[in-house]
């Protein structure tokens, strides 16, 4: 187990930056997802972590020692790959034991680490058998086995679960959190699924266009979104926004939208935006509850989504569409109109010209970039 | 006595024609339906080209044929031609030759194709291009122009290597005209011309490879040795093994060179299979015999053909 440290790393493919200059501090034995829209960078970044990448720019530290011109076989870390990337024409027991047969392990010993790591991921009956004659799941545990067995410094996943179904999916994500819990490795997990970063991090990383838009723990994250990007990356339906310009009339804060509709906000609020500014509300589903008229606002209902304990409720407001996330059942149908309101203390605003965040009421919140 | 009368059913043509036509109408949308018309007339093709030659060649090797005025005449011998085959003084020192040219041959053009293959794999772009047109060049030209070439390079009197050698102090060498060299000069040439083959294949199997399994392995492997020993060589076997069987029995069947560079000479020292039957056929007329050495060659051909797909099969199954 080691820190990895990232200082003003960077990656360009000729005159085209992918990475640009990211700072990053890996605790010893955390659990740290790199998340984000294809393309950001997120799998450059850990192919520079494990040596499969050059690195143009920056330094990379792995327990202190400089790693930039190491060789990937002797950075001490351990990967599993999208692809799972076993040795086809090798048994589950020879995949497994590979790379310590390579460092000239003791045969006595790599039995040993062969048959924990076969233990710990229900993989006996299956050592002699051959990649092809596995399932996705457990090819993905034969990849994990093959990573255990190292003890490397850093384990490091590239979207381990895309290739499984939805269901092998979710008890993988909480196998291989199980297993970090057990062996307390630093790991760096990359994925482009928000569900997996919220579920699995230590630490999120939010990467957009080579840039960390955020790194926090997920529910900083989720509570304060430092920008739009993040605010609609994270959550599933994704937050709703409505561009409008505060307003301040009698004591009554408001946002004001469309042709003169108003939402009122909640006057105590910790810094509200000033009067006149053009801002971006920000509110999640499940901050969105139905309300009696006059109240809150009207809305159309255009579709509703119904996963038995949960309903999403998908409503059109004067051109702005946005989601209601309800626990209950209610009697209403596609083309009802329906009035909804955010909860005060659950609103978020962004500047509408740079996507900050205005009001800041996250004490623990970091931006890396 | 009165006899029962019993009524004969009345046959129902229409139900039968009804029956018959529904039977054909499920036929013409069946696969087989498709099979048989797709598939029918390249089959009867290949029978028409290949098993019926083959047949031929058996009715002429039971007969010695004769052209007078134009006119073949045709005269039953049995198996006279065979006792003949087995007597005759060309066939099997060439049957010799050509098992020593077929396997050192494909042996060295096998180690050196998939080096070169290894090299190319490993280039950036610009060698690449390179390096691939530069290995291609042997394969693109013509075996006139080949045979041309190296029979002026290995001249005793004017060659450019016995110049080398001069050069270096080293007395010439009778490259073709001495039996004792002759038949590894015509190996080196078809080395020279055949390693690309090889090379092509191989990189073309080399280029296949699951890339994700290199970059697993270059964490695990401590040297580029051992990615070569225990990753690349086995994933590599089924193209090894396809290539080795293609370049088998093309090698047997060598022609052009052996043609071109020496003519089976100095005596028999690079006598070949397919020299032998090329000369029983067109130069001595004697058709019956010439059949009967191709039947034996096709045999032996279809032997190393059939002993590779075991042996493929064989790994398959492991």
């Amino acid at each position: 187990m080691s820190s990895v440290t990232l200082s003003n790393i960077k990656k360009s493919y000729g005159d085209v930056s992918v990475i640009q200059g990211i700072d990053l501090a890996i605790n010893n034995g955390e659990f740290i997802v790199l998340v984000g829209p294809s393309g950001c960078g997120k799998s450059t970044l850990l192919r520079m972590i494990a040596g499969l990448e050059s690195i143009s720019g920056g330094t990379l530290s792995i327990g202190g020692d400089p790693m930039n011109d190491v060789h990937a076989r002797d950075r001490d870390i351990a990967m599993v790959f999208q692809s799972y990337a076993l040795y086809p024409h090798m048994s589950v027991r020879d995949n497994i034991a590979f790379a310590l047969k390579m460092r000239g392990v003791d045969p006595a010993r790599i039995e040993r680490e062969v048959a924990n790591a076969a233990e710990i991921l229900s993989l006996g009956h299956l050592l002699d058998r051959l990649p092809r004659e596995l399932s996705g799941g457990q090819r993905q545990r034969v990849a994990m086995g093959r990573a255990i067995v190292r003890h490397p410094k850093v384990f490091l996943f590239d979207e381990p679960l895309s290739n499984l179904d939805a269901k092998l999916r979710v008890q993988m994500r909480v196998e291989i959190r199980e297993l970090h819990q057990r062996l307390q490795a630093t790991s760096v997990f990359v994925t482009h699924d928000q569900v997996e970063a919220m579920t699995m991090a230590d630490r999120i990383v939010l990467l957009n266009d080579g840039v960390i838009q955020q790194f926090g723990t997920p529910l900083e994250l989720y509570d304060y979104p430092c920008n739009r990007f993040v605010a609609a990356f994270i959550g599933s339906p994704g937050m709703n926004f409505v561009d409008g310009t505060i307003e301040h009339e009698e004591g009554i804060a408001a946002l004001s939208y469309g042709d003169g509709r108003r939402i009122e906000l909640n006057p105590e609020m910790a810094r509200l935006p000033a009067a006149g500014q053009a801002v971006t509300l920000g509110f999640r589903p499940e901050h969105l509850q139905p309300c009696a008229k006059g109240q809150g606002f009207e809305t159309l209902i255009t579709s509703i989504e119904t996963t038995g304990f949960e309903n999403y409720l998908y409503c059109e407001a004067q051109g702005v569409r946005m989601c209601a996330l309800q626990f209950e059942r209610l009697d209403c149908r596609v083309g009802d109109s329906i009035h909804l309101r955010p909860a005060a203390d659950k609103l978020h605003f962004f500047d509408q010209v740079t996507g900050l965040r205005l009001e800041s009421e996250a004490p623990l919140m970091r931006t890396a970039s | 006595m009165f006899k029962k009368m019993t009524t004969q059913p009345v046959p129902d043509t229409t139900g039968q024609l009804k029956t018959l036509l529904r039977s054909l109408r499920r036929y013409a949308e069946s696969d087989g339906c498709w099979y048989s018309i797709s598939l029918g007339p390249l089959a009867l093709i290949l029978l028409l080209l290949t098993i019926l030659p083959i047949i031929w060649l058996g009715w002429m090797a039971l007969h010695d044929i004769n052209w007078q005025d134009g006119v073949s005449h045709w005269e039953y011998v049995g198996l006279n031609n065979v006792v003949l085959f087995f007597d005759n003084h060309f066939y099997w020192p060439g049957l010799l030759n050509t098992f020593i040219f077929s396997i050192s041959a494909v042996s060295v053009q096998m180690v050196l194709g998939f080096l070169m293959a290894l090299v190319v794999s490993r280039s950036d772009r610009k060698s690449r291009l390179f390096l691939t047109v530069v290995f291609l060049l042997p394969i693109v030209l013509p075996p006139i122009v080949i045979g041309a070439i190296w029979k002026l390079m290995l001249s005793y009197d004017f060659g450019v290597i016995n110049d080398f050698l001069g050069l270096l102090g080293i007395a010439p060498v009778d490259w073709l005209g001495n039996a004792d060299i002759a038949l590894m000069s015509v190996i080196a040439v078809d080395i020279w011309h055949w390693t690309p083959f090889v090379f092509l294949l191989m990189l073309a199997g080399l280029e296949s490879l699951p890339q994700e399994v290199y970059e697993a392995s270059s964490l695990d492997v401590r040297n580029a040795w051992q990615e070569f020993w225990y990753i690349t060589l086995p994933l590599m076997q089924g193209t090894i093994l396809i290539t080795l069987l293609f370049r088998m029995v093309l090698s047997f069947k060598v022609f052009d060179e052996i043609y071109l560079l020496t003519g089976g000479g100095p005596g028999t020292a690079t006598e070949v299979v397919s020299f032998s039957i090329y000369r029983t056929f067109f130069t001595e007329d004697r058709a019956g015999l010439g059949a009967v050495m191709s039947i034996f060659t096709l045999l032996v051909v279809a032997a190393l053909a059939v002993f590779a797909q075991l042996l493929l099969k064989r790994r398959k199954q492991s």
